[in-house]
């Protein structure tokens, strides 16, 4: 099992093949992924069949998301957070498996959730916008709030960091 | 203003009590949680201090139990043969009075109310009062109330009083600062007044004067409202039932009927809604101070014992139970197992 904390919150991954911390501060981590012109979500966690890019943000505290203009910029964030971790991905050569991105918003009311969800879907772009595209950049895009997380990943809970 | 109610095996209820906000009281709960009960027991408290009805009659009429007998809104859940309800209201002086009926599941006829408290304070200090049913009424206004009085037809006795109280003239005298405000409000929301000409409503608006049967149904709850307070219906000190606003409109229309409830709240008219509404929970949300005195009140069967129970609170964000955010919820989880596909 691998015990990560992010964004105030305590994730246990369990039967998980890897999860780190992707916005590694410390550059003496090998996990530590030293481009620091590019955003990064919080966690990234491989399993059998899947990549999870995750990002951990409180809906209720804008300073975490900066006080520009509400909603719309925490949606910018959280859609130029997986661009990048994609590119640093790829540029890696670790785009080994379909990707699904999770925003876990803590305090974000179920209605809102599916409401984010939908418009950060459209953005990323979820699946391929167009027959051109050869490769999907993300499988599915999931934003849910701590209970619907435990309710929906209960081999990994979360609590909120005592 | 009504301040509490309680309920002793009547109707949905086998024992239930309920403190009131002097403010907007908003119900939420499944169907068969009694919301529309518990309002029309309400309303038919605050309706009787003006038409004088005794108190079982008023209820007789607006539950309409089959064959009329009064007797039949005692819970029968539990074989018991009594139910009553106690309806408590705070005077201006601030004194509480009550009211109350005792209801045997034998009575044939509704008997006269048993009053036990305060019976001549409640019937002196008058009540101005409407209850919005769900089913909109003012497109079918011509000719219905002649109907009901010369037939026996089957209707609840809410959607007559509503096109009584709809058919009142303009009250005498300048509207008030805060009656104005509210009024402009309205016309600006369906661009347009009512106007009423041979029994019929019809909306005033800059394409000409339209029926309300042309009308769509939301425009026609803006118009109900209008008249309303334009015949000084919904003034200081009324109580306005207000069964599922949400019924038939547009979710964009739901936060100019919000900033509306409100502004009569502020006015000094005590709301009761039911709804089954997100948008209408989250506009109150967005929308109101703390000084407008909104409470939720969540009508939920306790797991345990099955019965109807009632969890209040002043913040939206602590409803709970909160069927309206679990459905959210449940689509949440849905859309997860579809995302992943059997993998987690």
């Amino acid at each position: 099992m691998k015990r990560i904390e992010a964004g105030g919150y305590l994730f246990e991954f369990r039967d998980v093949l890897d999860a780190f911390v992707f916005d590694e501060t410390d550059d003496t981590k090998p996990t530590y992924h030293g481009a620091t012109v590019l955003k990064a979500v919080d966690i990234l966690v491989e399993s059998e069949n899947l990549w999870y890019f995750i990002e951990v943000k409180d809906f209720h505290d804008p300073a975490q998301y900066d006080r520009g203009d509400g909603v719309h910029e925490l949606r910018k964030k959280l859609k130029y957070k997986f661009r990048d971790t994609y590119l640093c991905r790829h540029a890696e050569n670790k785009i080994t498996k379909p990707i699904i991105y999770i925003c876990l918003l803590a305090n974000l009311e179920n209605a809102l959730c599916t409401q984010m969800q939908k418009v950060l879907s459209y953005e990323l772009p979820v699946r391929k916008p167009t027959p051109r595209w050869q490769f999907e950049l993300a499988k599915g895009c999931i934003v849910l709030n701590v209970e619907r997380w435990n309710t929906n990943f209960s081999k990994w809970p979360v609590h909120p960091v005592q | 203003m009504l301040s509490k109610i309680k309920f002793e095996r009547f109707t949905a209820f086998e024992q239930l009590e309920v403190k009131f906000s002097p403010g907007i009281n908003i119900f939420i709960g499944e169907n068969g949680t009694g919301k529309t009960h518990l309002m029309k027991v309400a309303y038919a408290a605050c309706d009787i201090t003006k038409s004088k009805a005794s108190f079982a009659e008023k209820i007789n009429n607006v539950f309409l139990p089959s064959g009329r007998q009064i007797g039949r809104l005692v819970n029968r859940s539990t074989g018991s043969k009594t139910g009553s309800v106690r309806i408590f209201r705070t005077m201006p002086d601030g004194n509480e009075i009550a009211l109350g009926l005792h209801l045997s599941n034998h009575s044939i006829e509704p008997r006269p109310t048993q009053i036990r408290e305060h019976r001549k304070s409640w019937f002196e200090g008058q009540i101005e009062t409407v209850y919005i049913p769900v089913k909109d009424m003012m497109a079918n206004a011509p000719g219905f109330l002649s109907l009901y009085h010369a037939r026996e037809i089957h209707f609840e006795e809410i959607y007559v009083d509503i096109l009584r109280k709809a058919y009142m003239p303009i009250l005498k005298g300048p509207h008030g600062r805060q009656r104005r405000k509210i009024l402009e409000k309205l016309q600006t929301a369906m661009d347009g007044r009512v106007i009423v000409k041979n029994d019929e409503f019809l909306l005033h608006s800059k394409h000409g004067k339209l029926e309300f049967t042309l009308l769509a149904e939301g425009y026609r709850k803006l118009g109900l409202l209008w008249v309303l307070i334009q015949n000084g219906i919904l003034l200081e000190g009324s109580v306005l039932f207000w069964d599922e606003p949400e019924a038939n409109l547009n979710p964009k229309l739901i936060g100019p009927i919000v900033e509306i409830l409100l502004e009569l709240r502020r006015f000094g008219v005590q709301i009761f809604l039911a709804t089954h509404d997100y948008e209408v929970l989250k506009e109150f949300d967005l929308q109101m101070k703390k000084t407008d005195q909104v409470l939720f009140h969540s009508l939920f069967r306790a797991p345990q014992t099955d019965r109807i129970t009632c969890a209040s609170t002043d913040e939206y964000a602590k409803i709970s139970p909160n069927t309206i955010d679990d459905t959210f919820g449940s689509f949440i989880d849905r859309d997860i197992r579809r995302t992943m596909g059997g993998e987690k």
